[in-house]
């Protein structure tokens, strides 16, 4: 605490905390000023509106001041966290014993500065603690149940066991010949104490201490048997228990109780955060066991020989975090690990816990740690209660074995001391010879020191020289190469170009032209010349035959002018004076010419329009007029006829000029309202009426009307009119242009005839131009010719002619270009020798430059082999080790010489060291064993005393708590080791027999709980292994087991390795030869050397049946003790004979265990051995299945003692596989099992359990076994 | 019959259940020894830390290993010894040894020798037939002997720390504030004449459990014998119940 980091943070105060503070001084500032910095645990609460709450608990040993103040008692301030600080709520003084420092607060220091509110914000790594520290309160709700199940059982068992304290008369006391067991006679007890005090502890009124406890009562006799104590018992001896003969006595039930509270006090330690391991309220109770995991593998040394399964436990249990469990099936070494555990553990400078729920076992495991220097034990507890083997580690015994072990250990050094001096001076002489030869070799190193900088010198300059050299060599290779690859090329080159030269000269052969040839080629030319000659003139005849006939053509053309042209010129001078279309085409017919085109469709348009001109129809204009004049007119007429009917004068009607309507269409709009105004109903109506005013004014209207149209009329007339004239002008220009464009077409006509007949003319003097040339020429060639002379012989001739000469002519040209390409080949030849001649010159130097080289780098190469070796010889590392060796040597020889020369000084102080060993007084032996405990690494108590006070204040936590046997201990039981213990180690095995949990209490307690469901829960909760829990759901990295069992025989393993088949998991025999490790040496009537398990049956019959004592629950079995006596007896005559025979040693006895279900046949069978068979050559033992686990003998023999015929088939405690595993699993070299087969195999109900004892059964026949009734007596007659 | 013998007879068949079927009286041989021997008284210090001066002072030690090998004692003790004994100025560590301060000269003498080395004298008795020294009232001579008693024991077998183990038995040794007495040396061992311890003997047979014992009260002692009480039922125990039972029938 003292050395724990100051942590700077803000206080604030609400006006709440102030005050409270204000009851015990002025102010915050007087508390907070108490001391620079507090000591806090800080226990995480339930976040309030998010915030993070806690409470700071003032730990009054750390706080010495702020003690002082508060009288030593814990103060609390709750706070908040907030702004980067804390605000304090509340302050509160607790009692002295508020618990302060628990595994779920966070230890700090912390200097508060008080109503600050700026400053330095909290530390960051306080705020992280602070975030991760768990809220101490929570707890999963499976947790919850399962610790709150424990509870209430255990409440009840405290409601029960608290009773009071029973006081009696007594008399007539009497103590049976073992002094073991003291019978009284009561007074004063009544009904239902007769059987409550049971297990009651005993103590004689006016005495200090219990006697013993009550083992029986008996309430028809008054009876009540006392179980002695050892103290007792030897006060018994000596006369002195019992003063007189009557007395007061008091039953108490106070040790019970105690127990019982201390165990719930482990829960609620548990609860109030108290275990060494914080984690383990999670590792035991959840419904998954919460471990760290490490994969990590410590690397052991081990000091015990182990296997591969223990090697791997002590591992996997060193490395291990929070817990490890070990699962031991009988006989496979659990004390072993156990021993090597507390051996690595010493190792490593921690503190181990051993533990166990029964004194026997937790002195059982410690005994075996003995031989082990290292490890100090001791052994805590009632020694009244330690077993032999643990009594050496009780404290007040450790030191009295501490000085005898000492001793002897001096003692034995001091027998060695002569033979001391002498080892050393030989070491010592042997030492000088060693050094000597160092100091010769020195020289030799250094010389070599020398060789090697002079060899190192030569090989630097040598490798400088040498990468010269090979620097040169590679270039020169290269260059080689490179000269090498171009001769290659270049001979390949060469090849290649006199292949094609001779290649050539081969065409050139038979391609060239020979002298004889060329003779006959030039006369093959001068005929061809002479005929081709010929030729041209046969062609020139002919020319000029087509030259005369074509000019003949022509002229003739020429002359054939055609008449049309005559009467051109006539036609044209008629031509203006025509006027009319009529003429025009009259004209045409006389000059006997055709119009032309043009002229022909122009003038069938004319003729058109001149038609439609006269019909009106043309143009459209008029068209339209004319439509307006005819309805003018219609209109006339009707207006007319109208006012001619009703006897107008028409006559007088003229004609009305108006200008409103002018264009056809308005005209037709005009008449269009003439038009209704004619038909209107009412000008009908009026009309028809007799002559009156109305009809005169309507037939003034009329005739007005008659006077506008007739105006009208007028008017369009004159407009037609116009628009004919207009017409009638057009068609005149149309036909005067008419006649300009046939006259136009005629004299272009005239005139492109003219110019033809110019252009045959002057082809025609070419024509006689080229006639003269060929006469000309003709002339020549006419010589060559005589009348014999044949064109078409002449044409054969100079194709024959032409085409020897085109033969010639070829070859000749192919000798010119094979000629040609040979010429180049030859001069690349040349080229390409000339470089090769070069390239080889050039070869030869090199190759001579390279084989010096490579000479040189080989002779450089070896010298650097040489050099090398030296240069890598290591003469100062040499050097360094002999000076190192030399100095070890002196150095030893010093300590050597030291110990020579203290030999007498040490002597003298060993002497006087034993003497003051022997001599020691108590007071020296309290000196030590204070020493001793101070550094004992293993402490060994049962689970219960590991919470006893003392202890608790002695050893409040270990790094390692081992328990032992733990399948036996209740999970309150095993609480309370586990508390102290920052790693837990739990070894056992399931498969053994359970705790025993007082099934009433547990009953009564599930009474209590309502619901049905969460009663099945608490049952079942109650019901389950720890450990078999913890071992199936932890990781396998957190448990182990043991697979190689060495105790028994492997036949006798075979009935047990059933119970451990589990996967792939087998229960291995560890014995490389169980016939030679597990030889029993004894022959006899029944019992052969290779029998290692056998079977006596019992008939199921009437007289083998078991009985029960009056008065008494348990069971024995006549006919199963007389068969035990003849066993037991045979057993010893064997074991006699065997040492007769030289099989044993004399003094040697056989361990045999007589065992049974049923302690009324363990008593039997105790007083069997003792008072009847008193067996001289075994050594017996005899006990309960359930006492005898954890031990082992060389035979055991296994009384079954059910025997029955009642409907019910009950073989009781037999029925629990667990009690049989145990029971087997005892002996080393012989199971006897004395039993009915029969009763077993059959009666049982539940099938599993026949099929249990089948199985066993089979397993003895197998064997051979197997003895009926026959087979024994027929053993017995041999 | 003597009141002691009717008193334990009494408290034996105070049991119903059991029947009394012999008794006898006879004598175990006692041998007498004289011890001579040297006591020296010393002031209260332990012999771990006296040992330890001791061994500074008389030669050089540089280490608890060296020392703790020499007294084959575990070095976390010498250790935690040498720490001690430094806090409290007695020695202190030098460039390569531990040596003495002067208080720790001074403790040490005075831890040595208190008063001169004196001689004592003191009587003890063996029981050849329990192989062990026994405390208690002795008679001259008796009529009948224990009938397996064995033969005296030669005093050259026993040794020092025999002695040594039978003075301590006797709580020669005084001890008080000022210092412990301790025996320093045996000087001389001389055998006496044989005394004799009385014994009355009880064979009985628990009817109920068909179980025959023997009680023997060894007036020396003051108890029940059982030492002779085993050695008895081994010897005896078939012979009696082929007697007894052929005489019930």
């Amino acid at each position: 605490m003292e050395k724990m980091e100051i942590m700077h943070c803000r206080l604030d105060l609400t006006t709440r905390a102030k005050k409270e503070i204000g009851n015990w001084v002025t102010d915050e500032y007087a508390l907070f000023s108490k001391q620079d910095s507090f000591a806090v645990y800080i226990e995480k609460l339930p976040a309030k509106q998010d915030n993070m709450t806690f409470s700071f608990y003032f730990d009054p040993q750390g706080n010495p001041q702020l003690a002082t103040l508060l009288n030593e008692r814990v103060a609390v301030l709750e706070c908040v966290y907030k702004n980067e600080g804390f605000l304090a709520t509340s302050f509160r003084v607790k009692g002295r014993k508020e618990p302060v420092r628990t595994n779920r607060r966070l230890g700090v220091r912390l200097a508060l500065a008080v109503n600050r509110r700026t400053g330095t914000p909290m530390p960051i790594q306080l705020y992280t603690s602070l975030r991760e520290l768990p809220i101490a309160q929570e707890r999963s709700e499976y947790v919850e149940k399962r610790i709150a199940s424990w509870e209430g059982y255990l409440r009840i068992e405290e409601k029960n066991a608290d009773v009071a304290d029973v006081t009696i008369q007594f008399s007539n006391p009497v103590l049976n010949e073992s002094f073991s067991v003291l019978t009284i006679t009561c007074h004063g007890l009544e009904g239902k104490q007769w059987r409550s005090i049971q297990g009651f502890s005993a103590k004689i009124n006016g005495s200090n201490s219990d006697i013993g406890h009550v083992a029986d009562t008996n309430r028809n006799k008054r009876n009540v048997k006392i179980e002695l104590s050892r103290k007792s018992q030897l006060l018994a001896r000596q006369g002195s228990l019992l003063p007189k003969q009557t007395g007061e006595m008091t039953f108490s039930n106070f040790a019970e109780l105690s127990q019982i509270r201390r165990l719930r006090k482990g829960f609620k330690d548990l609860q109030d955060g108290f275990a060494a391991n914080a984690n383990l309220e999670k590792v035991l109770f959840e419904e998954r066991p919460v471990v760290q995991i490490t994969n990590k593998k410590l690397e052991l040394d081990f000091h015990h020989p182990l296997n591969e399964y223990q090697q791997a436990a002590v591992t996997g249990a060193m490395s291990a975090n929070d817990l490890y469990v070990i699962q031991g099936p009988p006989g496979t070494g659990k004390t072993t690990v156990i021993s090597e555990l507390c051996h690595q553990l010493m190792k490593a400078g921690q503190r181990t816990l051993v533990a166990s729920q029964s004194n026997l076992a937790v002195d059982n495991a410690l005994g075996r740690l003995l031989a082990d220097p290292g490890i100090r034990i001791l052994r805590y507890g009632r020694t009244e209660s330690i077993e032999e083997e643990g009594k050496r580690f009780i404290e007040e015994n450790v030191a009295l074995h501490w000085r005898d072990e000492t001793l002897a250990a001096v003692n034995e050094q001091r027998e060695q001391r002569a033979d001391r001096e002498n080892v050393l001076k030989l070491e010592l002489a042997q030492l000088e010879t060693q050094k000597t030869q160092l100091a010769a070799e020195i020289t030799v190193v250094e010389q070599q020191i020398a060789n090697k900088h002079e060899a190192q010198k030569q090989h630097r300059e040598n490798s400088q020289k040498l990468k010269l050299l090979k620097q040169q060599q590679t270039d020169l290779q290269e260059s080689l190469k490179e000269l090498r690859t171009s001769q290659q090329r270049l001979n390949d080159d060469f090849e290649q170009a006199t292949n094609k030269i001779n290649r050539l000269e081969s065409e050139l052969e038979s391609t060239r032209i020979l002298p004889n040839e060329r003779v006959e080629m030039d006369a093959n030319e001068h005929e061809l010349l002479t005929q081709r000659n010929r030729i041209r003139y046969f062609q020139t005849v002919e020319a000029i035959g087509y030259a005369e006939m074509e000019i003949r053509r022509l002229m003739e053309e020429t002359n054939e002018k055609p008449s049309a042209y005559d009467q051109y010129p006539r036609f044209l001078e008629q031509l203006p004076s025509i006027r009319k279309l009529q003429e025009l085409e009259e004209l045409f017919e006389a000059s006997q010419l055709e119009p032309s085109l043009t002229a022909t469709l122009e003038m069938n348009a004319l003729r058109r329009l001149r038609v439609e001109i006269k019909d009106g129809t043309y143009p459209y204009e008029l068209l339209e007029w004319r439509e307006v004049a005819d309805r003018l007119e219609k209109g006339i007429r009707h207006a007319e006829t109208l006012l001619r009917t009703n006897q107008y004068a028409i006559e007088k009607v003229g004609s009305k000029k108006e200008d409103k309507y002018k264009t056809p269409e308005e005209m037709h709009e005009m008449l269009d309202k003439i038009g209704k105004f004619f038909i209107l109903p009412a000008t009908k109506t009026t009309l028809a009426m007799p002559q009156g005013p109305e009809k005169s004014r309507l037939l003034d209207r009329l005739a007005e009307n008659l006077a506008y149209l007739n105006g009208k009329a007028s008017e369009v007339a004159a407009q037609s009119t116009i628009i004919k004239t207009a017409s009638d002008r057009e068609a005149a220009a149309r036909f005067s242009s008419l006649k300009n464009e046939i006259k136009e077409e005629m004299e272009l006509d005239i005139l492109q005839f003219e110019s033809k007949q110019a252009a045959v003319q002057s082809i025609i003097d070419g024509h006689q131009e080229e006639l003269r040339r060929l006469k000309d020429e003709s002339d020549t060639l006419a010589e060559l010719v005589d009348e014999h002379t044949d064109q078409v012989e002449v044409e054969t001739r100079i194709v024959q002619l032409e085409h020897v000469k085109a033969t010639f002519d070829k070859r000749v040209k192919a000798a010119e270009v094979l000629e040609e390409a040979m010429n180049v080949c030859k001069e690349q030849a040349t080229g390409i020798s000339t470089q090769l001649e070069l390239v080889e010159q050039s070869l030869l130097v090199e190759i001579d430059k390279e084989n010096v080289i490579s000479s040189d780098i080989g002779v450089l190469d070896g010298e650097q082999e040489k050099l090398l070796v030296i240069v890598q010889s290591e003469p100062k590392k040499r050097l360094e080790e002999i000076t190192k060796l030399i100095t070890v040597a002196s150095e030893k020889e010093e300590t050597i010489q030291k110990e020579i020369s203290q030999l007498p000084i040490a002597q003298a102080l060993q002497d006087e060291w034993s003497e003051m060993l022997a001599s020691a007084s108590d007071f020296d032996l309290d000196e030590i064993r204070k020493l001793y405990v101070k550094h004992a690494n293993v402490i060994g108590t049962t689970c219960v005393a590991s919470a006893r006070k003392d202890f608790m204040e002695e050893y409040p936590s270990f790094d390692v708590v081992i328990i032992d046997e733990v399948s036996k201990a209740t999970p309150p039981e095993l609480l309370l080791p586990m508390l102290k213990g920052k790693k837990i180690i739990l070894v056992g095995d399931h498969h053994q027999l359970p705790p025993l949990v007082g099934r009433e209490t547990m009953e009564e307690f599930i009474e209590e709980i309502k619901d049905p469901a969460e009663k099945e829960v608490l049952r079942g909760m109650l019901k389950e292994s720890l450990f078999e829990r913890l071992f199936r759901s932890l990781p396998k990295q957190n448990k182990m087991m043991l697979g190689i069992q060495y105790r028994m025989h492997e036949k006798i393993m075979s009935t047990i390795a059933p119970f451990y088949t589990e996967g792939d998991y087998r229960l291995q025999c560890g014995l490389p030869d169980s016939d030679a490790a597990r030889d029993h040496l004894l022959s006899s009537a029944h019992i052969r050397r290779d029998n290692h398990l056998l079977w006596f049956d019992m008939p199921n019959e009437p007289a083998y049946f078991e009985a029960q004592v009056k008065g008494g629950t348990s069971l024995y079995n006549e006919a199963e003790l007389n068969r035990i006596s003849e066993l037991l007896t045979e057993l010893d005559c064997a074991v006699d004979e065997a040492k007769q025979d030289g099989r044993l040693g004399a003094d040697k006895k056989k361990s045999v265990g007589v065992i049974s279900f049923y302690g009324e046949q363990v008593k039997r069978i105790d007083r069997l051995i003792e008072q009847e068979v008193m067996p001289n050559h075994l050594h017996c033992r005899t006990g309960s299945v359930d006492k005898f686990q954890g031990m082992e003998m060389d035979i055991i023999i296994l009384s079954f003692v059910r025997n029955h015929d009642q409907p019910s088939g009950t073989i009781g405690f037999a029925e629990d596989y667990r009690r049989l595993n145990v029971a087997l699993s005892r002996a080393r070299e012989l199971l006897i099992i004395v039993g009915s087969a029969d009763m077993f195999m059959k009666r049982p109900k539940r099938i599993a359990t026949r099929e249990m004892y089948g199985q066993l059964v089979e397993r003895v026949k197998a064997q051979g076994g197997f003895m009926d009734l026959a087979a024994i007596s027929v053993g017995g007659e041999e | 019959m003597d009141s002691i013998e009717k008193k334990l007879r009494d408290e034996l068949l105070r049991n119903p259940n059991v029947k009394l079927l012999e008794t006898a009286k006879w004598s175990v041989p006692i041998q007498t020894i004289d011890i001579s021997y040297d006591t020296v008284k010393r002031t209260k210090m332990d012999i771990l830390m006296k040992m330890l001066l001791t061994a500074f002072r008389t030669a050089a030690f540089s280490s608890a290993e060296e020392v703790s090998n020499m007294l084959v004692v575990e070095p976390l003790f010498i250790e935690d010894m040498i720490e001690k004994m430094t806090m409290t100025g007695m020695i202190r560590q030098t460039a390569d040894t531990i040596v003495l301060t002067d208080t720790g000269k001074r403790q040490l003498e005075s831890g040595i020798y208190v008063q001169p080395p004196e001689k004592d004298e003191a009587t003890v008795h063996y029981s050849p037939a329990h192989e062990a020294f026994l405390t208690g009232e002795v008679e001259e001579a008796v009529k009948d002997t224990y009938r397996y008693a064995p033969d005296n024991r030669k005093l050259t077998t026993f040794s020092d720390d025999d002695w040594r183990l039978a003075l301590e038995q006797l709580d020669v040794l005084i001890h008080d504030e000022t210092g412990q007495t301790t025996i320093q040396s045996i000087s001389a061992v001389t055998e006496l004449d044989s005394v004799f311890a009385s014994c009355i003997e009880f064979q009985l047979h628990q009817v109920e459990e068909d179980r025959y014992f023997v009680r023997i009260w060894n007036a020396m002692t003051g108890r029940w014998d059982e030492v002779l009480e085993d050695k008895v039922m081994q010897k005896e125990l078939v012979a009696w119940r082929k007697k007894f039972s052929s005489e019930d029938v």
